[in-house]
């Protein structure tokens, strides 16, 4: 008998589950209560990460490096495969080089180091200042059009998604979820969903999801201002060659250049204000790499909460882990219920083959994995 | 999609690019046209019914509030030409980028040849 | 400062539509959408409305504010506001799921028989891709009087799309007829609507020359 797998979250962590647990044979519905990609994962800044941005732990900059060749091979319509710089501006810039080169290399990841007229003939709006730039695979997307993608592919293969259903309750019963209970945006009705398994990936609202059984989850939402200017500046993405920081990133989607991003650590993701000094800041940062931005307006200021995991107390985000963790709620008494949080955009194909693992050992399906290999159909065919 | 719908597309005009609002003035021009025709038709056609309702018919409509309507069948008819015109070059992809001047042209042409019209017509009845 | 939004609902078996009002006191720079979305968490919480990027990045919100449409991350309440009221509408010509949400298939229905590419080549110091402006919002069909009234109509942004992306320099044959490019009667609101100047209407004619012109070919 297929089993029915409920996944919560319409975000790209929730879509790549759907995708993967679709493809091995699954019966799947997808539940949003907002449209998709509404959560965090719409607001991301939309880098493709090549990796180097984390060389300091080596594995977790391999594993970035190796999800960005899966998803050129299997979505090259996606991005915008143009690479990225990390452009030195100061001293300290200019130290951190060496360590940067030795580990990136460590990691297997091709970067090549240019000259500073090559980059600046490459990208005559960086910094004329700069002291030296390096080239690595980085690349870019539009975030909701790859959530989409997944979505189609999931659909492909029988999924049933729903946007504007918001789970309201869980009938647990002998330790195990028996129905999920659910509110119909559309019809302002609320039902029961049966399910062999259910997936909590709401990411930085994982917690207030898994309140409403009676459990917890440990993540610590963490938002990040981004600031999006009135025109696009460049072509490949612009990195300050440091440790990472606040706003030294500036990517450039369709007819803008964004900077990003900051960091700090709040209680609700649903009641998130923009600090002023945080857009200035951003601004500041982005001059540094790129002195036309002063020249250019403001056109959109936003924040969403990534989904840090954390089980410290912590005031900036930044010292939290980024690598994913599945939150197995058996532990807790529920069987049949696991929640998962933390994690980067870039591996979100990666963090559902991991859940899909997890969660078909436990409802007996033998398929394995396959999404590395397969070609995603296009975001357009959500929609037909 | 009922008549409403497709009168409310095609006549939607408020905070709307002046193309749009020349579309629709074009559109509506038309269709008075066309409505006139059928009037027209009909009220040439009475001629089978003998001379008398004939004559009747044709007093009607040379009589001085049909002066008015006259004037309103030739803004109809300069509006939708001269705009007809104007779409012809634009819809050939020719002076695209400078359609809003070739635009405000014509709807100043549009006015000299109406206030033309509208002397011959007060003259001649 | 405050505004009074009026957001026009529709629940699933609903015979009509109806028109609810929200006060709320915000800072007239808040963009359209964060607005609606202070509104869903905090007095309505089954109004549906679509977004995703908040910067006018991926088309996700496009709506119609005050009869005019347009992107409602990057529209500022205060600029759009009369006498303090702002009236939200969904997008025209499209089947309403609820409230501000529309489905959008039958513009992405149109893809498979276009088959647009998602890339437009950038001639530069070294070549470089990019992906085509187009943020696929919809707000062009909303505004063409053609494709309100027309269903079969490929529609603006997918003919600009198809010309803009197309490796070989030629067209799908369906660009090339009445359901194509001479379905437009050239009122140009698609590109006067677009928020990202995509110029639909601009490619629309330029096609249509190119083609009397014999400058063009058709797969």
């Amino acid at each position: 008998m297929t089993k029915h797998v409920v996944v919560i979250g319409g975000g790209v962590t929730g879509a790549a589950i759907a995708y993967d647990l679709a493809q091995r044979g699954t019966k799947v519905t997808l539940l949003e209560r907002g449209s998709i990609g509404s959560g965090t994962s719409g607001r991301t800044h939309g880098l493709l990460h090549s990796g180097c941005r984390y060389v300091a732990d080596v594995d977790v900059a391999r594993e970035c490096y190796l999800e960005n060749v899966t998803l050129r091979k299997i979505a090259p319509f996606l991005f915008e495969k143009n690479g990225g710089l990390f452009v030195a501006i100061d001293e300290s810039d200019l130290k951190y080089k060496d360590f940067f080169v030795k580990k990136c290399e460590e990691a297997g990841i091709p970067v090549r180091e240019l000259d500073r007229n090559e980059a600046l003939r490459l990208e005559p709006n960086l910094n004329p200042g700069l002291k030296a730039a390096v080239l690595v695979p980085d690349g870019t997307f539009d975030p909701l059009k790859v959530i989409l993608s997944f979505l189609a592919s999931a659909k492909l293969h029988g999924a049933d998604i729903r946007p504007f259903n918001e789970v309201v309750g869980f009938r647990i019963e002998s330790g195990a979820i028996k129905a999920v209970r659910v509110l119909d945006k559309t019809s302002e009705r609320e039902y029961d969903l049966e399910a062999d398994y259910v997936v909590n990936a709401t990411g930085a609202w994982a917690n207030k999801v898994a309140r409403l059984a009676g459990l917890s989850v440990p993540v610590k939402p963490s938002p990040g201002v981004m600031v999006a200017l009135n025109a696009r500046i460049g072509h490949r993405v612009f990195n300050r060659l440091n440790k990472p920081g606040d706003g030294d990133i500036i990517i450039h989607q369709r007819g803008t250049s964004v900077i990003g991003t900051t960091s700090w650590v709040v209680e609700d993701p649903d009641k998130v204000t923009i600090p002023r000094e945080h857009v200035e800041l951003m601004l500041k940062r982005g001059t540094e790499l790129a002195p036309i931005v002063s020249k250019l307006k403001v056109k959109a200021t936003y924040v969403s909460s990534r989904p840090l995991v954390g089980s410290v107390q912590a005031s900036t985000g930044r010292e939290i882990s980024r690598s994913f963790a599945i939150i197995d709620h058996a532990r807790d008494g529920v069987e049949n219920f696991a929640s998962i949080i933390g994690g980067k955009f870039t591996t979100a194909r990666l963090m559902a083959e991991k859940m899909a693992d997890f969660i078909a050992e436990r409802i007996g399906i033998t398929q394995p994995c396959r999404t590395a290999d397969t070609p995603l159909a296009p975001y357009w065919s959500y929609f037909t | 999609m009922n008549i409403g719908y497709v009168l409310r597309s095609w006549f939607k005009l408020r905070g709307r690019s002046p193309e749009q609002v020349s579309f629709a003035a074009r559109r509506l021009a038309g269709i008075i046209m066309a409505l006139y025709f059928l009037a027209h038709v009909i009220d040439i056609s009475t001629v089978v019914l003998g001379k008398d309702v004939y004559n009747s018919f044709i007093g009607v409509f040379t009589s001085p509030p049909a002066i008015l309507v006259d004037l309103f069948l030739w803004a109809s008819l300069v509006i939708h030409g001269v705009l007809g015109l104007y779409s012809l070059i634009v819809e050939m992809g020719i002076m695209v980028e400078k359609r809003k001047t070739l635009l405000a042209i014509s709807w100043v042409t549009i006015v000299l040849l109406f206030l033309m019209g509208t002397w011959v017509i007060m003259n001649v009845f | 400062m405050k505004y009074r939004v009026i957001i026009r609902k529709y629940k699933t078996e609903w015979r009509e539509p109806k028109y609810v009002s929200y006060e709320v006191d915000v800072d007239p720079e808040m963009s359209v959408l964060d607005v609606v979305e202070k509104i869903s968490l905090e007095k309505d919480r089954t109004l549906a409305f679509e977004h995703a990027c908040h910067h006018g990045a991926c088309g996700a919100c496009g709506m119609i504010i005050n009869g005019v449409e347009r992107l409602a991350c990057i529209t500022k309440i205060g600029e759009v506001a009369r006498n303090g009221i702002v009236v939200l509408e969904p997008l025209r010509g499209f089947k309403v799921i609820s409230d501000l949400a529309v489905n959008k298939s039958r513009m992405f229905k149109q893809y498979a028989l276009v088959k647009p590419g998602t890339h437009e080549k950038v001639v530069g110091t070294v070549e470089v891709e990019k992906l085509l402006d187009c943020l696929e919002c919809g707000i062009c069909y909303s505004a063409c009087p053609i494709a309100n009234t027309f269903e079969g109509y490929v529609g603006p942004s997918v003919i600009a799309m198809s010309y803009k992306s197309s490796s070989n320099g030629k067209v799908p044959a369906i660009i090339d007829s009445r359901r194509g490019v001479w379905a437009c009667h050239g009122s140009f609101e698609c590109s006067a609507r677009c928020p990202v100047d995509f110029k639909p209407g601009e490619t629309i004619m330029k096609i249509r020359k190119e083609l009397l012109f014999g400058k063009l070919q058709v797969v």
